[in-house]
């Protein structure tokens, strides 16, 4: 009975230690910001035509959830108040260093410096405190969307923007807001959900929650956004391949949808292959119409 | 962003099909009991390598007859992921072949369980296993086998995008030695015949982007 209850003890131990909900995650830590001095990898650069003034990048922090995140405005604060704003959520990986092209990209949309941008790090990605968390990709989303209205954005003028892992907070906030409801919706190669994950990776019919307790279901969340949504995903993606994306759009009920499968594009390469006039006229239209 | 995605390889510990070497394919003698070790797994591409996942699980057996084994397999990888998974099975000797060249054939139906410590979600495998095994020496024990594994997979999976095959054969080639206290079986097998293996961040090492080849190592010693 003894040898029973130790290894009935040691199994219940080994249960609680080793899931893998933190495999999701895969950020780099940074002593400080550099964005176009920035060397390390960023997938694609942009020439000089999409360069941002100085004076038109704000970096600062926020609270979330008991830690200290950093966001970065791009644009003229004093027009958040009438004007729209982009919330862009990036991807698992790195930090908003590796993902400064994509936020110049938005920035330039239609002509020099047209629209407002909002990024972030999530907890434990760049100089953000803590570690990352489902519950805080959220919570740190959120934590901006107080920041913009504080500054005067209301719903309507709010556009949220989603990258891969990005596309968790932004599907989610934009079914279940908290405190500004976003207008439209962008997913950039969203995965479906933990369980199609799992099940897309090991062919049988396991649930996710045998190796992990994320609930991240962008799938199920999307029924419930009404708000137009763009689609983007690479037709030859291998990371979150595009069959996600279909699962995504298929449960998508709203008022209008533009889809946008981009051919010879993997995961990370939407707007280069895209072309990135294309693929800016293609958010341009889809921001304003 | 791809690699560290550990996530999706550790997935993979659990998730293909035949995670360890054909338990049993010759029945031990009467009331002869066995206990071993198992390693291996698919063969995915790693860092530069080709490398078998690392499954590992823990098997007993007791010979009921001549002809017939019970056994029990216990997923040691699976439990620290939190999710119990347990195989019950035996294996019946329906021919047993006096000639070297004519093989002697047994079939295993098992069940793999698994039961996961947090959700409670429950999932139960049908498993049926046809051994054709040939004892090639005379006086010696040794032999080698090839078995066609079929799992049955019953459940839907999540949203249709996903393709369900109920049906997922593997097909295993190996060889075993034994002496009167021990027995050593390294087996090669072909599993996930007919679902792709491309499109996910884990990268199978199949036949025409179907399924992957996996490599296995048991260890077990006889009482």
């Amino acid at each position: 009975m003894k040898y029973l209850i130790i290894c009935i003890a040691m199994i219940g131990l080994l249960t609680s230690s080793c899931r893998l909900d933190s495999f999701l995650y895969n950020p780099d830590e940074l002593e400080e910001y550099k964005f176009d001095a920035y060397e390390g990898d960023t997938r694609f650069k942009l020439d000089n035509s999409y360069s941002i003034d100085d004076n038109l990048i704000d970096l600062f922090t926020l609270e979330s959830g008991g830690e200290e995140i950093y966001a970065v405005y791009v644009g003229d604060q004093n027009r958040i108040a009438t004007d729209t704003v982009i919330l862009y959520c990036h991807g698992n990986a790195a930090h908003m260093d590796a993902y400064w092209p994509r936020t110049k990209l938005l920035a330039n949309l239609g002509h020099k410096n047209r629209y407002g941008v909002m990024t972030l790090d999530y907890q434990g990605y760049g100089k953000s405190t803590g570690t990352p968390t489902e519950d805080g990709l959220y919570e740190d989303v959120d934590a901006c969307m107080k920041w913009l209205e504080s500054k005067g954005l209301t719903s309507d003028r709010l556009i949220i923007y989603g990258f891969s892992m990005g596309t968790a907070p932004a599907t989610e906030l934009t079914a279940n807001p908290r405190t500004l409801t976003p207008s439209k919706l962008v997913l950039e190669a969203p995965f479906a959900s933990g369980d199609f994950l799992t099940q897309d990776i090991g062919k049988l019919s396991m649930p996710a929650s045998f190796f992990n307790n994320l609930k991240i279901d962008n799938a199920e969340e999307i029924k419930k956004v009404k708000q137009p949504f763009l689609w983007l995903h690479g037709v030859n993606d291998d990371f979150v391949g595009i069959h996600h994306g279909e699962a995504v759009i298929k449960n998508y009920s709203g008022s209008q949808l533009t889809v946008l499968r981009v051919a010879g594009a993997e995961h990370s390469t939407v707007p280069p292959v895209l072309g990135f006039d294309y693929y800016s006229q293609a958010i341009l239209e889809f921001v304003e119409n | 962003m791809k690699y560290i995605f550990w996530g999706a390889i550790a997935y993979v510990l659990l998730s293909l099909t035949a995670c360890n070497t054909t338990r049993f394919v010759k029945p031990l003698a009467k009331k002869q009991v066995a206990v071993g070790v198992d390693f291996g797994g698919p063969l995915i591409d790693f860092v530069g390598a080709k490398i078998p996942v690392p499954f590992s699980s823990i098997t007993t057996g007791y010979g009921i007859d001549s002809t017939l084994t019970a056994f029990a397999g216990f997923h040691t990888t699976a439990i620290a992921f939190g999710t119990v998974q347990l195989d019950l099975g035996v294996v019946k000797e329906l021919y047993r072949s006096r000639k070297a060249y004519i093989p002697s054939i047994s079939v295993a139906p098992v069940v793999n369980m698994m039961l996961d410590g947090f959700d409670g979600n429950f999932r139960a495998y049908p498993q049926v296993d046809v051994n054709f095994y040939w004892q090639y020496w005379k006086d010696k024990p040794h032999y080698f086998y090839v078995s066609v594994n079929s799992w049955f997979d019953f459940y839907p999976k999540v949203y249709t995008t996903l393709p369900t095959n109920i049906y997922q054969p593997a097909f295993a080639l190996g060889h075993t030695f034994e002496n009167k206290k021990m027995r050593y079986t390294l087996e090669a097998k072909y599993m996930g015949v007919n679902e792709n293996s491309g499109g996910s961040p884990v990268v199978y090492n199949g036949i025409g982007g179907k399924g992957s080849f996996g490599v296995y190592l048991s260890i077990f010693r006889k009482f």
